[in-house]
């Protein structure tokens, strides 16, 4: 009977004890949380600026798009021509290469244009000059690719957005004067690997 | 006297009764507690820890949904590939030591802020100043990353978390290539190049945790739900 009894005051104590103990369970915490995001535009497009005066050839490209490009322009026409940078204007960062592109040598900046690239139209027999000839700009660009050594791109990542229906222009150039014809609907961009140059 | 109280119910009623008059205790005891801890608080410090990003050059606390300002990005010619300056750090603005870890969150989200999943969170790169905080493997994922401060966080240090923020250029190769439509119809010999990444937003959460350096074992495992071995000066090991 003893026994019974002390295990009863016993458990009542452990209870009691069990209970007294949890409000003592209790660690100083503390927490602060913050968030942000920043969107990603990464949509690519340009826009061909062209004019003819005096057989020369002004061409400028507009990065219409939402991130940086690189930009390059080449001719085509036929071999009764010859199409070379007017030296007697600023062609500043714009130059020459193997593939017969013109490369400007700096990103072309979201809502910027490059400067302008002076081409210079020589005919070089008058007598075999019909009364109608073309001369075709090709126009391309890439994506500006940062690191952090700088920018670079790669050619053979052309932006083919049709390349908006602008990335050719045909000028057609009458009897010294022109009239621009601005592109179809369907995409005739040329990648790197286009057959510019002389027709 | 013995014979008077010999019943076990009677025992058992003023067992019942201490029980009764020890919650009461308690509760009265909580309330003392709390009582005591708000007018300590004009008095002593208190356990807290501050969370501050740079923001156009100064530090400043940030706490709660999109606080976070990224303010070295230009947002409307942002580089992928570049590497942005992004400092967070995190404070002890307390009067007492303290352990401290922060679990850094990374994903895509799109222009509805919903989550996407599809997409590659490894792709956010974070730059964390790794030789103070201690990337736990064990709980870290593509998404999630936890970082403890091993040494206890003394009242009025503080250390740099985050140095920057970059998006891998592989972004930019994330790109398929579609038919080209013009008012429902489909433009033969034209396509259209779709950036997957494109208009969606990266989402960075930080959230730093403290505990009382005191019993840390127990705190920690309390408060964090973890096992260490530590003492009142470091956690020496995560189990």
């Amino acid at each position: 009977m003893k026994v019974k009894k002390y295990a009863l005051i016993a458990t009542a104590l452990m209870i009691i004890g069990a209970t007294s103990v949890k409000p003592a369970m209790a660690y100083f915490t503390d927490t602060q949380r913050a968030t942000g995001m920043v969107t990603i535009k990464e949509e690519p497009s340009f826009e061909p600026h062209e004019k003819v005066e005096d057989m020369v050839k002004e061409v400028s490209i507009k990065n219409t798009g939402d991130y940086d490009v690189f930009v390059r322009v080449k001719a085509i026409y036929g071999k009764n021509f010859e199409v070379v940078m007017d030296t007697s204007k600023n062609n500043a960062g714009w130059s020459l290469k193997e593939d017969g592109f013109y490369y400007y040598d700096k990103v072309v900046a979201v809502g910027k244009e490059s400067p302008k690239l002076f081409l210079k139209v020589n005919v070089l027999d008058d007598a075999k000059v019909s009364k109608d000839f073309n001369i075709i700009i090709v126009q391309e660009a890439t994506t500006a690719l940062y690191d952090d050594n700088g920018v670079t791109c790669d050619w053979n990542k052309v932006i083919t957005r049709s390349d908006q229906a602008q990335g050719q222009h045909t000028v057609e150039i009458i009897n010294g004067t022109n009239t621009q014809q601005q592109p179809s609907g369907a995409s005739t961009s040329e990648g790197s690997n286009s057959n510019g140059g002389e027709q | 006297m013995i014979k008077k109280i010999s019943k076990p119910l009677v025992i058992l009623s003023v067992g019942l009764l201490l029980l009764a008059i020890s919650a009461v205790g308690s509760t009265r005891a909580a309330l003392n507690a709390r009582s005591e801890k708000y007018i300590m608080q004009a008095n002593t410090p208190k356990l807290h820890v501050d969370l501050l990003e740079e923001q156009n050059g100064s530090f400043v606390s940030v706490e709660g949904e999109d606080t976070l300002k990224f303010t070295s990005i230009d947002r409307n010619n942002f580089h992928i590939g570049q590497t942005y300056p992004e400092k967070v750090k995190v404070v002890n603005n307390d009067g007492c030591k303290e352990f401290v870890r922060v679990t850094v969150k990374k994903s895509w989200a799109n222009p509805d802020k919903t989550k996407d999943t599809t997409l590659d969170p490894r792709l956010i790169e974070l730059g964390v100043n790794t030789a103070d905080w201690y990337e736990n493997p064990s709980e870290s994922t593509a998404e999630e990353s936890v970082y403890y401060l091993l040494p206890v966080f003394n009242p009025g240090e503080e250390k740099i978390l985050l140095n920057s923020v970059k998006i891998n250029g592989q972004v930019l190769e994330k790109v398929t290539v579609e038919d080209y439509f013009e008012n429902g119809t489909k433009v033969e010999g034209t396509v259209v190049n779709k950036y997957e990444y494109n208009g969606k937003s990266f989402y960075v959460e930080v959230k730093v945790d403290a505990v009382q350096n005191h019993s840390p074992i127990s705190a920690i495992k309390n408060a964090w739900g973890i096992d260490v071995d530590a003492d009142e000066n470091m956690i020496h090991k995560i189990k």
